[in-house]
């Protein structure tokens, strides 16, 4: 009995030991087949809200419309990977209202062409050509 | 157990085993074969060499660690970054490696961030070749640079040669930008887009003067024209000091991140120059 | 009993890892043949090698590696039979890679292409290339041609050559001239409205101000934002006709791939 349970447990097991963990067909086929997807920069779900800040919806409202109506008719390309309305969403949502209201400020006033000259190297998507500018890269305190 | 039920146990094995273990013979030149497949770029093909010669040296701990160094450069080229990594981690902290191999094996650890590997891989290359040696020193430079532990004391750029490129990260790290958030969060009060010339973004503090200055000549023509309790005066000046107050903690924000900036800016510098030195292995 | 449970647990897990096996399987192919090629001095050999292994990649769905290894075939001399094989596995991949007009001009350009290759695939890959590079006049004269049955040919003889175009220049130029027009010129009435809504606004806004003197509200808060609405709109007008036009160039594909797939069993 043991040596048949011993003779099973090898057949099963002869495919784990020796298969490749990584499926490097698959993995290389993922990244030839990989098109590269506009950045849908919709701002990351809230996970949970303890109270609801009536102002803070109300700012998400106004930013939605604008998404979805005036956006459009603008028509305009943002010089960052993450468009200002997201970063504006995100920010208040990570950050709180007043940072976030004032973050995004500063950030349009930061996005156009003459200001992106200053941008670091290091924060420069060199798939997109766009710079990385995100909400969190604002915390200072861990 | 009888006769039977045995050569059916044995016939299924042999049957569900699959080939790898007995795919790869050495019937053939495998060096003059792997030139072949690296003069034709064929990377799949050379990492499935490769594995199989792994399991095929799996008792010899030296050729299977300079195996899967190798793999780990099929991986880079093959642009499967967690591949790569989990390659040369699985390699052992054993490993001897020549001058050359150890070089490249540091270079890898750079690029893929694996900082605590690379000061094992220093430590233990010690060889009498003297481009070697100052390699080891121009690594370690760099390593110091990364862990921000690097002293002036530390390393006397006299003693060995180093290339421009590290020597003016090594000048730069030396010489951080300290620029006070209180200082450019005032500045900004007094004159908007000032703390952002203040810190070095002149452009962007061109752009903050502007578009501050065009609001707050509204919100003065509005008092001028409405009085200060008008609607269009109270729109003008909320518009006008949403963008005041988002210049002034831009500002501020800027001026700490600056020195957090610079410095990463350094490490994407040296992780550039050893992708270049990967790239010309490669080539 | 026993050893029934013992082989279908086995034959279980077997399954369960039948997708690793089988990549393992195909690299190790890759790499046998590779060596296979290597070890030959024959040309048309190793020709036949790379189109097994440009073979492969196709199987696993890699028409552009497969690309790779026929190309290069293109060493070596071989007989016109293996050409117009490797010729047929370029068009074929070319298809798959979606480059359409690559697999298009092999497939035009070879017509002993058609000798030995009287499939169904080779007709299917020769519609579709013509398909989904918009040879549509083209297209539908081989339909015609290729059909033997009255219904379908009066169901092809029925379908457009052209799709309802719409000029992205004109659309632009008529948003420069009226906000908004443009983009109902392009199909989108909606879009249209909101945008001349947008630009009345704000130049009655702009044009109240300048009459009650608030100049610099006017140009500031009015003029700015119009001139942004303004080449905004141009722009949207442009991407609107595109985008029409993209849309009706699928409608039309699609009717011509339905009748494609109706003709080729």
């Amino acid at each position: 009995m043991g040596i048949r349970i011993c003779f099973f447990l090898f057949f099963l097991s002869g495919f784990s030991l020796h298969a490749q963990n990584t499926n490097d067909i698959g993995l290389i086929r993922k990244h030839i087949n990989f098109i590269e997807s506009e950045i849908t920069n919709t701002g990351n779900k809230i996970k949970s809200q303890k109270s609801i800040n009536p102002l803070k919806e109300i700012s998400f409202v106004l930013l939605f419309f604008y998404q979805k109506i005036i956006s459009e008719q603008l028509s305009a390309g943002c010089e960052f990977d993450l468009s200002c309305s997201n970063f504006g969403v995100r920010s208040i949502k990570e950050l709180g209202l007043i940072k976030g209201i004032c973050l995004t400020t500063d950030r349009l006033m930061r996005c156009n062409g003459l200001a992106q000259l200053e941008t670091e190297n290091y924060l420069i998507n060199h798939t997109t050509g766009k710079a990385i500018d995100e909400p969190s890269m604002y915390r200072f305190k861990n | 157990m009888s006769l039977r039920c045995i050569v059916l146990k044995i016939s299924v094995g042999i049957f569900l085993f699959p080939s790898p273990y007995f795919a790869q013979t050495l019937s053939f030149d495998t060096l003059q074969f792997t030139k072949h497949l690296k003069q034709n770029h064929l990377f799949i093909e050379q990492a499935a060499l490769n594995k199989n010669l792994q399991h095929i040296h799996a008792n010899n701990p030296i050729i299977t660690d300079s195996l899967k160094l190798d793999l780990a450069l099929i991986y880079y080229q093959l642009h499967l970054p967690d591949s790569c990594k989990n390659t040369l981690l699985s390699i052992s902290n054993n490993c001897c490696y020549s001058s050359h191999l150890n070089q490249e094996y540091i270079s890898m650890l750079f690029v893929n961030k694996e900082y605590s590997i690379v000061q094992i891989a220093i430590d233990k290359g010690h060889f009498i070749d003297t481009s070697y040696n100052v390699y080891k020193k121009n690594a370690e430079l760099s390593l110091r640079i990364l862990k921000r532990t690097l002293t002036e004391t530390d390393t006397n750029p006299t003693s060995f040669t180093i290339p421009p490129l590290l020597f003016n990260i090594r000048n730069r790290y030396f010489n951080p930008p300290h620029y006070s958030p209180a200082v450019a969060g005032i500045y900004s009060a007094l004159i908007p887009g000032l703390g952002k010339l203040y810190i070095g973004y002149k452009y962007q503090a061109i752009t903050a003067f502007i578009t501050n200055t065009l609001l707050a000549a509204q919100a003065t023509e509005s008092y001028l024209k409405s009085g200060i309790k008008s609607p269009r005066f109270i729109i003008t000046t909320s518009v006008f000091s949403v963008f005041y107050t988002g210049n002034i903690i831009g500002s501020i924000v800027a001026a700490k991140k600056k020195k957090k900036d610079y410095y990463n800016e350094l490490d994407h510098e040296i992780l550039n120059y050893y992708s270049a030195d990967i790239n010309k292995l490669v080539k | 009993m026993k050893y029934l449970i013992i082989i279908l647990l086995t034959l279980i897990s077997w399954s369960s890892k039948a997708q690793w096996i089988s990549d393992t399987a195909v690299t190790q192919k890759l790499l046998s043949l590779e060596m296979c090629f290597w070890k030959l001095t024959d040309d048309s050999s190793k020709a036949v090698v790379l189109l097994d292994k440009a073979e492969l990649y196709k199987s696993v769905n890699m028409p552009e590696q497969a690309l790779v290894e026929l190309e290069r075939t293109k060493k070596y001399s071989i007989n016109p039979q293996l050409t117009l094989l490797i010729k047929y596995e370029k068009a074929l991949n070319y298809f798959l890679a979606a480059k359409y007009n690559s697999s298009k001009e092999i497939i035009l350009s070879s017509s002993e292409l058609a000798l030995i290759h009287k499939t169904g695939e080779y007709q299917l890959v020769r519609f579709q290339s013509l398909n989904e590079s918009e040879e549509w006049d083209e297209c539908k004269q081989e339909l015609l041609a290729f059909c033997s049955d009255t219904l379908k040919a009066l169901q092809i003889q029925q379908l457009a050559t052209v799709y309802n175009y719409k000029d992205p220049e004109k659309c632009r130029r008529l948003s420069t001239i009226i906000p908004g027009f443009g983009e109902i010129k392009a199909g989108y009435p909606m879009k249209g409205v909101t945008s001349f809504l947008i630009h009345s606004g704000l130049i009655f806004f702009t044009g109240y101000n300048f009459y009650y003197s608030f100049y610099l509200t006017g140009a500031i808060s009015g003029g700015l934002p119009f001139l942004k609405f303004y080449d905004g709109g141009k722009r949207l007008s442009e991407n609107l006709a595109e985008e029409h036009n993209q849309k009706e160039k699928n409608k039309l594909k699609k009717k011509y791939t339905e009748i494609i797939n109706q003709v080729i069993p």
